[in-house]
């Protein structure tokens, strides 16, 4: 009898202990979809619920605040949505809050997401009405996505036909790709390059050495300062010839204008013509004086009172005249 | 009347025989459920080696399965990055479909077997047909009190089964990565639905009940000879392990058409 009593107790724990897991069960997955808590129903409208079913869950910023309680289609495009909402969560979400429906990610289910409202519209009560927000589609993704695809089909079979030319040889980057002796002759350019730039190089050196003119006209401060001086005399003078270009152009003025000597000498032929009589006359004075002079030196009387003895040279040319 | 039958093979013909015989036991046991004597006693006594005396393989078998289940399942899961989803896959496989199919089939590899062993040897001992003379009722004391036994029980051991298949799941992902305890049962549980486990559960009576009639019915119409002993363990295992999988795909059909999954 102990023995037997012994086994209905070792039963009797078993099946407690298996009705226990099953209640354990039972509480979790009611808690989840809110059997056990007092909850606050809302309703949205949407056009399309893209696959929503009773017991999806609701989240409201990453926050699992309830689930899809009833789906009832009410026109050909209007589908009501209840959602239950735990009471303990309803006084942060607000009466402006927008409805949408997302997935919880590729593979997973569908979800409803709440968005904030704002609070002066006050929080969410009993069977109010929700506005419903198009939310990101899955589908419409992946059809853009193939869209993508289609496009990048394209370009890749672009660049395989330019790969293919190119390869053939043709155009410039064919050209470039299959003609060997480009390389040779850019490694030339490149090598001369280099000699350029080493003889740069050395001269830029011998500048900063300080070494020949170029250097001292670029390290030597004097020069620049010698330099602006000149140009400050050379600015002086030009000022003075430009004051001196004036004068002169005054004067050639009041010659060309004026009824003066000079202007007469030069535009006057009356006065050229007298001139060149004066002249003439003067000449011929002149010759008339020196004639006279010559006669009176060699008249007897002077020369009995001079010292001067007559020169057998002048005495020939008196003789002669 | 039997001329029209005369079309059918011989092994066709033994087949629907037994399938007439099988349903009018049947009919017979689930009477004596509800007609008295009820043999208390019997029931606890049954229930004891059902339950407890199966619960260490059942045990071991749940743990071993949610556990070689999940080891083998992460590497093809780790290839997307999706292993936050293996707590979830693995308690809907564990409580829809494995820890009532595998608990189910030990109950009917251990269980029935036993059943048509225990009973063909009573008959073989002529045991029954002394319980008849006697007065007490084999129906009663030896099938009705099995069948119930086996009823109530076998979901209990599922279970356990499931719990321990969820035990032995969370070991073999805290191996590769840092989960704790309670995460691991709320991914576990947010994957999971009333429609998960009340068909499972339901589905898990209808196994019971099939396990504990195949093995009584096996050995209550064993044939007169010791080798008929084997026989019945034999055939009992066979048919109680082929009758799990048809309840299985029934069940599996009728929960989509009445719950949706």
């Amino acid at each position: 009898m102990p023995k037997e009593k012994n086994k209905t107790l070792r039963l009797g724990i078993l099946v407690s202990l298996g009705l226990i897991l099953f209640i354990v069960a039972i509480y979790f997955l009611g808690s989840r979809q809110n059997l056990f808590s007092s909850v606050i129903h809302v309703k949205t409208a949407f056009k399309d619920v893209r696959g929503v079913v009773s017991g999806n869950k609701v989240r409201f910023n990453g926050l699992n605040v309830g689930n899809v309680e009833n789906i009832e289609i009410i026109s050909d495009s209007v589908i009501m949505i209840e959602l239950a909402v735990k009471k303990q969560y309803a006084k942060f979400i607000y009466k402006n809050s927008l409805v949408e429906i997302g997935q919880e990610g590729l593979m997973g289910s569908k979800l409803i997401f709440l968005s904030k409202g704002t609070p002066n519209t006050g929080p969410i009560e009993e069977d109010d009405l929700l506005l419903a927000k198009e939310g990101i589609d899955i589908e419409a993704m992946l059809m853009e996505a193939r869209e993508v695809v289609l496009e990048t089909k394209s370009v890749a079979t672009n660049l395989n036909a330019i790969a293919q030319k190119m390869n053939s040889g043709n155009g410039d980057f064919g050209a470039l790709l299959n003609e060997k002796t480009i390389t040779p002759r850019l490694n030339a350019t490149a090598d001369q390059l280099f000699l350029v730039s080493k003889n740069a190089n050395q001269i830029t050196q011998k500048i900063n050495n300080g070494n020949g003119d170029l250097s001292k006209l670029l390290n030597n401060s004097n020069l620049t300062k010698e330099a602006q001086q000149i140009l400050t005399h050379l600015n002086n003078t030009s000022k003075t010839a430009d004051s001196a270009v004036y004068q002169l152009n005054m004067t050639t003025r009041s010659i060309n204008d004026g009824n003066g000597v000079i202007n007469r000498l030069i535009y006057d032929k009356n006065l050229a013509n007298k001139v060149d009589t004066a002249v003439s006359s003067v000449d011929d004075g002149v010759k008339q004086i020196i004639k006279t002079a010559k006669a009176i030196e060699d008249s007897w009387i002077i020369r009995l009172f001079s010292k001067k003895k007559k020169t057998p040279q002048t005495a020939d040319t008196t003789n002669k005249k | 009347m039997l001329k029209r039958f005369k079309i059918l093979t011989p092994s066709l013909k033994s087949f629907f025989t037994e399938v007439g015989e099988l349903v009018s036991f049947s009919i017979d046991a689930i009477k004596h459920l509800f007609i008295p004597p009820f043999e208390t006693r019997e029931l606890i006594r049954q229930a004891y080696v059902v339950g407890n005396k199966t619960l260490p393989l059942i045990a071991t078998t749940g743990f071993i399965m949610g556990f070689v289940l999940t080891i083998q399942t992460r590497p093809v899961l780790a290839d997307f990055g999706a292993q936050s989803m293996i707590p979830g896959m693995i308690a809907i496989s564990v409580i829809r479909e494995i820890g009532p199919v595998i608990t189910a089939l030990l109950c009917a590899g251990k269980i029935s077997s036993g059943f048509g062993a225990e009973i063909g040897a009573m008959k073989v001992t002529e045991q029954i047909d002394a319980m008849e003379v006697s007065g007490t009722k084999p129906m009663n004391y030896v099938v009705a009190t099995r069948i119930m036994a086996t009823t109530l029980i076998v979901p209990i051991l599922v279970f356990f089964a499931d719990a321990l298949g969820l035990l032995g799941s969370y070991i073999g992902v805290s191996i590769k990565e840092q989960m704790s305890f309670k995460l691991y049962i709320t991914q576990a549980f947010n994957s999971l639905e009333f429609s998960d486990l009340i068909p499972a559960t339901i589905k898990s009576v209808f196994f019971g009940f099939f396990i504990g009639l195949i093995g009584c019915y096996k050995g209550y119409n064993a044939n007169r000879g010791t080798e008929a002993v084997g026989d019945a363990a034999n055939s009992a295992v066979v048919t109680a392990s082929l009758t799990v999988f048809i309840i299985d795909l029934l069940a599996a059909q009728l929960s989509e058409l009445f719950v949706g999954f």
